[in-house]
């Protein structure tokens, strides 16, 4: 398998007050094309700062990052807006969908910002796998909540991402819902795609086949 | 779907927001239009009627003569006379078709209008070329003959008696001109010479109006004119520059009303889409995380503000256009010289410059919530709180 995400020394620092926070500190990761990884760790410990990172969302401060074989400390604003548009599918805890826009048109919004026809049909596919066909014009606020975040699965998929990047994808979730989600990513990770997934629920950390604790901005446990 | 589908749900969204910004546009342009439409229909309504009066220019006695002559033309009573005998002395002067004597007076009627008496000679008619008259021209010292209005307002017909108790003198309809849109429908004409008996002005004129035989003879005639003692020529343009100088402080004030309107429009344009940009900063960062760029949100936030401005201005165009009739009644009645006429038509050139200022507000107030929504942070977008 090759190598989908690569961080050399990678080293972030945010400024609280007079105080120095090391966010990340002289990360070393590797992460190959299929793997599916659970990045986990106490509040605090630099989960979301690596996940902005792999996500082309924030730079580091020094270090090198390798995306789907781009290094993004090398590309500007424009270069990474389309690299996570092309490379990068995003779930987050709160589902972001388009309160006016409906299932389908959630699951096309990335295909407006990424110059490719619209793919209505693969919207479809994409909605029929999570299970959602017939609520395909149903508004956010006609589904529940997981329905919501199966939407925004199908959404994060719609450009054939190489990465889903999944932070906290079942935090406001039932434990039925939970467990739908969690299918449906073991779904994703059997047909080959690289999932990382930012989580404090141990039934999804235990799914992943590697976990990555993080503890004061290190990893302290691959 | 696309860019313009987001905008167009977005402003959904907030029906009563975009409902009153849209109001608010719609208001200012409104007034845009009216007063584009008033400012190009004034002068139009003006030209027409000076070209309707059939005069090139007009002779007065001393004091305001261009006063007098507007007054002459519109309607008012000037409390000085010119000569009579200089009538004769003016149409024989070579290059004058015409000299037409006029003596006005008005009365103020129980209600408090004022009614305009004109006494005119017989050719008086060969100013008014295009007057049709229902009946005849004057019958004897005792005709009058009445504007269409004037008929209208006091229910008389040919053959009618007419009798006026301030000057205690009836006289009997002989004809009523048919509508021609000009001040001219709203007198009372009588023979001059009744007039001046009437008003006790014998041997007396408020102007004479003076049309060439020849307009390229016109600084010639009006030189020989100017010769005579105690006359004091104004020609039409003249006349046009006074009225126009008239309404002027008119048209400032309404301008700078209408500045205003439009600034606080614009203010709350940007004011709306600013609130509606804060609420979706999330939103456009999350946009941002899956592959908006700056330009795509921009473009989102603009074409939000423009189909706001656009939708407002379309709206005011059709509501200054519904309430034109009210419009133009009020600025007739605002107006110390209105012409008659209308002012505001549907000149398509003033509807497309009304419609363009209003995408073009629209495109300028959504630079700064677009710039702001641009630069939304897919960081802070995606932080869990």
């Amino acid at each position: 398998m090759s190598d989908v995400i690569t961080l050399n020394n990678v080293n972030k620092t945010y400024r609280r007050g007079r105080e120095q926070v090391h966010a990340l500190d002289g990360i070393d990761l590797t992460i190959q094309q299929g793997e599916f990884v659970a990045v986990v760790g106490p509040s605090g410990s630099g989960k979301s700062t690596l996940l902005n990172i792999i996500g082309a969302m924030d730079q580091p401060d020094t270090g090198q990052v390798t995306i789907a074989g781009q290094e993004t400390t090398t590309l500007k604003e424009q270069g990474l807006t389309r690299l996570r548009a092309d490379t990068i599918g995003f779930v987050f805890q709160q589902f972001f969908l388009q309160p006016t826009l409906t299932a389908r048109e959630n699951v096309l919004l990335p295909t407006l910002f990424a110059r490719q026809k619209h793919l209505a049909s693969r919207a479809d596919e994409l909605l029929a796998r999570v299970g959602l066909a017939e609520r395909a014009n149903h508004l956010p606020d006609e589904l529940s909540g997981g329905e919501m975040q199966r939407v925004a699965i199908a959404r994060a998929l719609i450009n054939k991402p190489k990465v889903l990047l999944a932070d906290e994808p079942t935090g406001n979730l039932d434990s039925q819902n939970a467990r739908a989600i969690f299918a449906l990513l073991d779904e994703l990770h059997d047909d080959g795609l690289t999932l990382i997934t930012v989580t404090h629920s141990e039934a999804l950390t235990s799914r992943a086949e590697r976990r990555i604790h993080l503890l004061d901005g290190r990893i302290s446990d691959d | 779907m696309n860019l313009l589908t987001l905008s167009i749900k977005n402003l959904q969204r907030r029906k009563l927001r975009t409902g009153l910004s849209m109001a608010g546009v719609a208001i200012a342009t409104a007034a845009l239009f009216s007063l584009l439409s008033f400012n190009t229909g004034f002068d139009r309504a003006l030209q027409e009627e000076m070209a309707n009066s059939g005069i090139h220019m007009m002779a007065s006695t001393e004091g305001c003569p261009l006063e007098a002559a507007s007054l002459a033309l519109h309607g008012g009573e000037i409390p000085k006379f010119l000569d009579a005998r200089r009538l004769t002395e003016i149409g024989d002067i070579p290059g004058i078709r015409t000299a037409a004597g006029m003596l006005i007076f008005s009365l103020i009627e129980d209600e408090g209008k004022a009614i305009f008496f004109y006494g005119v000679g017989d050719n008086y008619r060969d100013l008014k070329p295009h007057w049709q008259i229902r009946g005849e021209w004057f019958s004897g010292p005792n005709s009058i003959i009445l504007g269409a209005e004037a008929a209208r307002v006091e229910k008389r017909e040919v053959g009618d008696k007419v009798y006026f108790p301030d000057i205690d003198a009836e006289f009997t309809v002989s004809g009523i001109v048919e509508r021609t849109g000009s001040e001219d429908d709203g007198f009372f004409f009588l023979p001059l010479e009744t007039a001046q008996k009437v008003f006790e002005k014998q041997g007396k004129l408020t102007a004479v109006g003076i049309s060439l035989a020849n307009v390229e003879e016109f600084e010639q005639v009006k030189g020989k004119i100017e010769t005579l003692p105690d006359v004091y020529v104004v020609t039409k343009d003249q006349i046009m520059q006074q009225i126009s100088s008239l309404t002027g402080s008119s048209k400032t004030l309404m301008a700078a009303v209408l500045v205003v309107a439009l600034v606080v429009s614009f203010l709350g344009v940007i004011n709306t889409v600013l609130m509606s940009v804060f609420e979706m900063l999330r939103e456009f960062g999350y946009m941002r995380c899956i592959g908006a760029s700056p330009s795509h949100i921009f473009r989102i936030v603009l074409f939000e503000t423009l189909l706001l401005c656009l939708g407002g201005g379309v709206t005011g165009v059709v509501f200054g256009m519904i309430f034109a009739s009210v419009t133009d009644e009020w600025l007739h009645n605002l107006l110390p010289y209105a012409p008659a006429g209308r002012f505001i038509l549907f000149d398509p050139l003033v509807i497309a410059a009304s419609v363009l200022f209003a995408a073009l507000a629209g495109g300028l107030a959504g630079i700064i919530p677009g710039l702001k929504a641009a630069h939304a942070s897919p960081m802070e977008a995606v932080r869990n709180v």
